[in-house]
């Protein structure tokens, strides 16, 4: 097995409230784990648990297959983390920063210069380096909070809500460092309510709500497992001769709607009926200009799974 | 740790303004301690004026041996100005018929003093209460600004605690005794170093402070190990790094005031007074005072004994508080 880390049944609750409720989940090497939910679903809760700053009231976590509290250092040395909120020192240079958290992993001499300087550049914060945090824009902020957690080169990489309320600009630095990273072979965990970024970084996904993790998959496994349509969308030509209604013949359509020069045809999933459609706009002489499908969205699964919005 | 106290190092290099004001604070501090006792120190200066050649009357050969008066014999009363420029604490006039007047512009019971000086010459002695000298009271005046140094300088381990650094720091190997161990060394060391090095300043411009610099480094040692242990103690119970000090520094002068750390309330041993040696200061600047008169006894090494447990409390209590932001698995 190449789990990094393990979690089973682990809970917590804040005076009778259970925040979260036996959850249990692995994270594989060099995948990026998505755990994706609403404010509130116990994201950061579980997260403070796993890194070892909150205690928790059942269950157990182990790293690399053996439990936590009896290898703690050894975990502590390989995990980088990136708090939800900043955890910097204002009145530091970036450099400053940056040395003094890579310092406590043990790091010296030239080799904490170097790594210093690595993440640094990593973050686009090299011509900033000697600039103080509080003189920083908030994405720059962010930024200084990873490359604090990154100097020291861990083996796992938990990354809480890195990206709130920044700039689109920051955002995709980020999320383009964070591919980079876990091509070099990090491994990481990584919380968000943005279902964009899940979208773009995750290997695979946990969605959590209310304490709970109610569905596990990649981001297409996941759309497939919880729809059973999907939608052909099709650009035409104007033609009169297409008649709307035909299509209702045909197995597995369910929902059929022309706009203008938009087919917009919903059918199940697994009836494979994509050739007798086309076949059918072919006959009416209707030219196809245009053909896509489309798939659910994440926020449409997690719209299915919860009936709510993953937005507040 | 020493990840921790570099780190602090930093961060005070960021606000010298601190270190520049304690630096001022303690010198002006230790100038006022100094300029004070030589005041209280000097002896009565008497002028005996004896006209007309007149012989000394055995009385007033007596009063002139007595040590704790400088007796200058005139011949003519010196002006009114004499006594306003100290010059003269009062000056005593033998008229012919052998009385004499006591004429000072001081208050009245330095008159009777001298008066009474005058009826007794030879077994005089002025009242015999607990008078500090300059090293007592240079600690004295020192040891409010040491405390509230120490209060001051924690104020780096109060923000690591008010912006979660201390979550994150948990988060890395470093074991929790490092991280309090650097910065109560911090606090420590930059309490005591400045103050210290004032000191040693003061001591080689030739100025006389009371004890020597092996002696000071101890007895800062001791006033800053206490300061240390206040501070962490007093921060490990709140979140926001300014309820912390400024809950600290009113502590910290009511009771230095009460300890009477600058000068003795009171002479009596009421129960008030029994109650105010539960003040470390109390019993720090007592240890000090019979120190430097050399008449140190069980009950002031007691005291000093009760300075450390008192630290120690603190410095667990601290500890304990702390562990809770710090250690879960
Ligand atoms: N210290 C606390 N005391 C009481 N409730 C808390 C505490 N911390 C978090 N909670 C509650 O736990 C729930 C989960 O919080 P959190 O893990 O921060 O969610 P997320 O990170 O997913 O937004 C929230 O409802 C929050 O109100
Ligand atoms: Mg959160």
């Amino acid at each position: 097995m190449n789990a990094i880390v393990s979690v089973n049944q682990l809970k917590k609750s804040y005076n009778q409230k259970p925040v979260v409720r036996e959850i249990s989940f692995a994270v594989q090497k060099g995948e990026i784990l998505c755990l994706l939910g609403p404010n509130g679903a116990g994201k950061s809760t579980t997260i403070n648990m796993l890194c070892g700053i909150l205690g928790y009231d059942g269950g157990e976590m182990s790293y690399r297959g053996e439990n936590i509290s009896s290898c703690l250092n050894r975990f502590k040395r390989n995990l980088g983390v990136v708090p939800q909120d900043l955890a910097i020192y204002e009145d530091l240079s970036a450099e400053q920063n940056v040395r003094f958290f890579a310092s406590l992993y043990g790091l010296k001499g030239r080799e904490l210069e170097e790594k210093v300087s690595k993440a640094l550049d990593f973050s686009g914060l090299q011509e900033s380096r000697k600039d103080r945090a509080k003189t920083f824009s908030g994405g720059m902020k962010r930024r200084l909070n990873i490359a604090c957690a990154i100097a020291h080169e861990p083996e796992l990489l938990i990354m809480d809500e890195p990206t709130v309320g920044i700039d689109p600009q920051s955002r995709n630095h980020i999320l383009s460092s964070i591919k980079k990273l876990s091509q070099h072979g990090m491994t990481i965990l990584y919380t968000t309510h943005y279902m964009e970024e899940v979208e773009e970084i995750s290997t695979r996904i946990l969605i959590m709500d209310s304490g709970t993790i109610i569905a596990e998959g990649t981001k297409e496994s996941l759309k497939e497992d919880i729809f059973d349509e999907r939608q052909f969308i099709m650009e035409i030509e104007e033609d009169q001769c297409l008649n709307v209604d035909e299509f209702y013949k045909i197995e597995g359509i369910k929902k059929v709607e022309k706009q203008a020069q938009t087919l917009t045809i919903t059918t199940l999933k697994n009836i494979e009926n994509l050739d007798k459609i086309i076949a059918l706009v072919i006959t009416s002489k209707t030219k196809i200009r245009n053909l896509f499908c489309r798939t659910a969205s994440l926020e449409n699964v997690f719209l299915r799974l919860t009936g709510k919005s993953l937005r507040d | 740790m020493l990840a921790v106290f570099k780190n602090n190092c930093n961060r005070l290099w960021e606000e010298k303004m601190y270190l520049v004001v304690s630096l001022i604070l303690m010198i002006v501090a230790i100038s006022a301690a100094i300029l004070l006792t030589a005041h209280i120190e000097t002896k009565g200066n008497l002028a005996l004026v004896v006209p007309d050649q007149q012989v000394l009357s055995e009385r007033e050969s007596a009063l002139m041996a007595n040590p704790y008066f400088n007796v200058t014999v005139l011949e003519t009363t010196p002006e009114t100005s004499a006594l306003v420029q100290s010059r003269y604490d009062a000056v005593v006039t033998i008229n012919a018929d052998g009385n004499d007047a006591i004429t000072t512009i001081k208050n009245p019971a330095f008159k009777t003093m001298v008066e009474t000086a005058l009826a007794n010459p030879t077994g005089f002695a002025p009242d015999n209460r607990p008078i500090r000298q300059t090293g007592t009271n240079i600690l004295g005046f020192m040891m409010m600004f040491l405390l509230m140094q120490g209060v001051l300088y924690a104020r780096f381990f109060a923000e690591d605690k008010e912006k979660h650094l201390i979550r994150r720091i948990a988060m890395s190997p470093l074991p929790f005794g490092h991280y309090l161990l650097g910065h109560g060394l911090f606090i420590f060391l930059i309490i005591a170093v400045p103050s210290f090095l004032v000191l040693g300043v003061a001591a080689l411009m030739g100025i006389d402070i009371g004890f020597s610099l092996p002696v000071y480094a101890g007895l800062i040692g001791v006033l800053a190990l206490l300061a240390t242990a206040f501070a962490l103690f007093l921060n490990s119970f709140f979140e926001v790094a300014d309820t912390a000090n400024m809950l600290g520094s009113a502590i910290i002068i009511l009771t230095s005031i009460l300890a009477g750390s600058f000068y003795s309330l009171s002479k009596e041993a009421t129960l008030f007074d029994k109650l105010l040696h539960l003040l470390p200061q109390k019993d720090f600047i007592n240890f000090v005072n019979a120190l430097e008169k050399g008449s140190l006894s069980q009950s002031t090494f007691a005291q000093l004994v009760y300075v450390f447990a008192i630290s120690a409390v603190f410095l667990v209590i601290a500890v304990a508080n702390t562990r809770n932001d710090y250690l879960y698995h």
